[in-house]
């Protein structure tokens, strides 16, 4: 207990007189989640511009244009003459797509020749892109029986017995497709996670002398307290941030936990422990703190990529699949998404299995190798 | 005089503080790795989860009340798809929700009692449900997608006799086609922008660890020629990673591509100067080396958010989006993905373009001032 209290006394100490180790846990997490608050604070997509490409310029075509115009998703960006200069303005960033009007649409449809209305989106932004093709498929599509009512003489539309279906889609947790609670739920333990590693590997470098934690270790009154007295500002710290921003997210934005909100809590600072364990072995292992921040910039850095959060892992390769489970942040968006769409507690078991194994053998791992190299010397 | 500024003795000439910096890269363990071998680890490490390109067999429950060969033919025709793996068909909602709580799926589909019936015979009162987890978006939005389209494959081909399909088909085919990237793939969506976010990160650390460890030692000022041929390494550097990945590993990772190689060969020099500028600045106010990751690294996932590349720059509030700009691979996105992906020309991409070219002048400058400028003795050596 001695050495956790002198190593804990002496770290906030350190804290108190290191203006860029404070800053590190303090401005650079506070103004990230700032930033990335302010990023999302619409939420979902709006007004996103699409160009159209009128062939038709007829009663038709202006109910197509009225409907898409009508559409949340969708801003009108502009008639262009042909697709050539419709791609163009793609390629210049000033639509994200456009929709092509047949000529004819109206009396083909009347007729029943089948017209084609295309819809062309830029793929290489694929998000934003990909939603507004899907909104304005849906509002095209929407428009039609009006069209087809209007060209009819009698104005009336035989029902469909395609139609006949109907489809209700109801989407649970998030359902005006809000970015600030997909994204925001995910940036943010990554973010915490990459800062977690850096500054808990900086903190025990500090200690190292010769490329060696052993003088350290000896002057500390017991490795393992000492490690977690040293590790514990760091580890609150993050933490709290991490609570700042969820309850940012559900108390002033309004987003609703549909499980356990002190799970997803004490999750996150098991999470943020088990980052601390392993920046402790990486440091004990390389015995060099930029060589430990480089390894923490790679594994932290792009763990999102490979959590599935954004795109499943489900069809991916043996070695993304295996990777992505060794990653702890993986477990502990499985953990925090879970509880956020409402599973059951028992379903947090496995992921906080996970965490707690990183714990002890990250934990165990340094702890082990510290002795050992203390010992020899 | 000028002893403590050692490394800025008056020897020191455009050549040789090149020579010097890239002798200094290739010989710091630390650099080396952050620099180059991570852009060369980056290049296959990154891709690899975004290599099947797709979701795929996303798990969901069936509730099969209607219990037909209508409903059976459609599960078949589900679980079939790429994008969707029937994981169990239960006959009660309730246990299907409970398989959802317990996070075994992503969706679950009720097909309600009554269905066939009605698609023969118009009565109404039946129809599907499908209830998706919308806090993975991307999940929720391509089972989504998959069901309708199942669902209306399955009603023209079960259903409708051969000659009533064009007549109660719908009226009109929308077609829906992404450009550029013709597969809609994940991989030639997020890699290409990320690509310019590995460059940038790599070579900031890179350049502010230089800088952070040169301000430890004190002997961080530089003459204007100093100053002028370190720039140029660390932005030959960014050059060579920019080429790199654009050139040889977009195409070993088969990313889509329509190149305009020139175009893109012109402007990777304007965007490596203005990255490794910033560099040099933001590693001058660093107390140590090891500070460039330590400040840097967390910034990567903001900065790629910031670009715009999955939320557009134009549905972030005003001063985010202004902010946003200030970032070198913002415009370095929105410039180097329409030259590599999109083909295409200089004139497509003047906005940008111009934005690169402003940052690379002024933190250039700011660079100078900062390194050059304040230092009194370089004013006084200077003159003639």
């Amino acid at each position: 207990m001695n050495a956790f209290r002198r190593a804990l006394v002496r770290e906030v100490q350190h804290l108190r007189h290191d203006r860029w180790d404070l800053a590190g846990i303090t401005l650079l997490p506070g103004f990230l989640i700032f930033i990335v608050a302010a990023l999302f604070w619409q939420g979902p997509l709006l007004q996103v511009p699409l160009g159209i490409v009128d062939g038709d310029a007829s009663t038709a075509s202006r109910t197509v244009i009225r409907a898409l115009d009508a559409s949340p998703l969708i801003r009108f960006g502009g008639y262009y003459p042909g697709e050539v200069e419709a791609v163009r303005a793609v390629r210049a960033g000033k639509i994200m797509g456009f929709a092509h009007i047949p000529a004819g649409l109206g009396e083909s449809v009347a007729r029943h020749r089948e017209p084609v209305v295309r819809i062309l989106y830029n793929g290489s932004f694929l998000t934003a892109g990909g939603q507004v093709a899907r909104a304005a498929e849906e509002a095209v599509t929407e428009a039609l029986p009006e069209i087809a009512a209007d060209q009819l003489p009698n104005h009336a539309v035989p029902a469909s017995r395609v139609r006949r279906l109907a489809v209700e889609a109801t989407p649970l947790g998030n359902a005006p497709s809000s970015f600030e609670w997909f994204l925001g739920l995910l940036i943010f333990p990554a973010v915490l996670h990459l800062i977690a590693a850096c500054v808990c590997a900086m903190a025990i470098g500090r200690e190292l002398e010769d490329k060696s934690l052993s003088a350290w270790a000896k002057a500390s009154g017991g490795v393992a307290s000492a490690m977690v007295g040293k590790m514990l500002p760091y580890v609150l710290a993050i933490s709290g941030w991490g609570l700042v921003w969820l309850l940012y997210l559900t108390l002033a934005r309004g987003w609703r936990v549909e499980g356990s909100i002190v799970l997803i809590a004490c999750g996150q600072t098991l999470f943020y422990t088990a980052t601390a364990a392993i920046a402790a072995l990486l440091v004990a292992v390389t015995r060099e703190t930029a060589t430990a921040l480089s390894a923490s910039a790679v594994y932290a850095g792009s763990a999102l990529a490979y959590s599935g959060a954004t795109l499943p892992l489900n069809g991916a390769n043996a070695f993304a699949r295996t990777w992505s489970n060794v990653l702890p942040l993986t477990h502990y968006i499985a953990l925090q998404m879970g509880q956020v769409s409402g599973q059951a507690v028992a379903a947090a078991v496995a992921p906080t299995t996970s965490l707690m194994a990183y714990v002890v053998i990250a934990g165990g791992g340094a702890w082990a190798f510290i002795m050992a190299r203390a010992r020899r010397a | 005089m000028g002893l403590h500024h050692g490394k800025s003795a008056p020897g020191m000439t455009f050549d040789r503080a090149f020579l010097e910096t890239w002798r200094t890269i290739l010989t710091s363990r630390t650099l080396l790795s952050t620099m180059l071998l991570a852009v060369v680890l980056y290049a296959f490490y990154y891709p690899a989860p975004y290599s099947h390109e797709t979701p795929r067999k996303l798990p969901v429950v069936v509730v099969d009340q209607d219990d037909s060969a209508l409903s059976r033919a459609m599960i078949l025709d589900l679980d079939a798809t790429r994008a969707i793996s029937v994981a169990e068909v239960v006959a009660n909602l309730a246990d299907a929700q409970a398989d959802m709580r317990k996070g075994k799926a992503d969706g679950v589909i009720l097909i309600s009692d009554g269905l066939e019936r009605q698609l023969r015979s118009g009565t109404p009162g039946s129809g599907i449900a499908v209830w998706v987890n919308a806090t993975y978006l991307l999940r929720a939005s391509t089972i989504g997608e998959t069901v309708t389209a199942v669902i209306q494959n399955t009603a023209k081909t079960h259903l409708l006799p051969g000659g009533q399909i064009s007549r109660g088909g719908p009226p009109v085919a929308v077609v829906t086609e992404p450009l550029f990237n013709r597969t809609g793939g994940y991989k030639g969506y997020v890699f290409p922008s990320v690509a310019v976010i590995i460059i940038q990160q790599t070579l900031l650390f890179g350049a502010a660890t230089f800088m952070g460890g040169r301000r430890r030692t004190g002997l961080w000022r530089m003459r204007a020629a100093e100053f002028g041929g370190t720039l140029a390494a660390f932005s030959s550097v960014g050059i060579l990673g920019c080429y790199f990945l654009f050139g040889l590993i977009f195409w070993v990772q088969a990313v889509p591509m329509d190149g305009n190689v020139v175009g893109m060969m012109i402007v990777v020099p304007i965007f490596a100067t203005a990255v490794a500028a910033l560099g040099l600045l933001v590693g001058s106010v660093f107390d140590r080396s090891e500070r460039a990751i330590y400040m840097l690294g967390p910034t990567s996932v903001p900065f790629f958010f910031l670009t715009g590349a999955t939320y557009p720059l134009d549905q972030m509030p005003y001063f985010v989006a202004a902010f946003a700009r200030l970032i070198p691979s913002t415009s370095g996105v929105h410039t180097f993905v329409p030259l590599n992906q999109m083909g295409a020309t200089l004139g497509d991409v003047a906005v940008p373009l111009l934005t690169m070219v402003a940052l690379a002048v002024v933190y250039s400058l700011l660079a100078y001032i900062r390194i050059v400028g304040s230092s009194p003795r370089s004013t006084l050596t200077s003159a003639p």
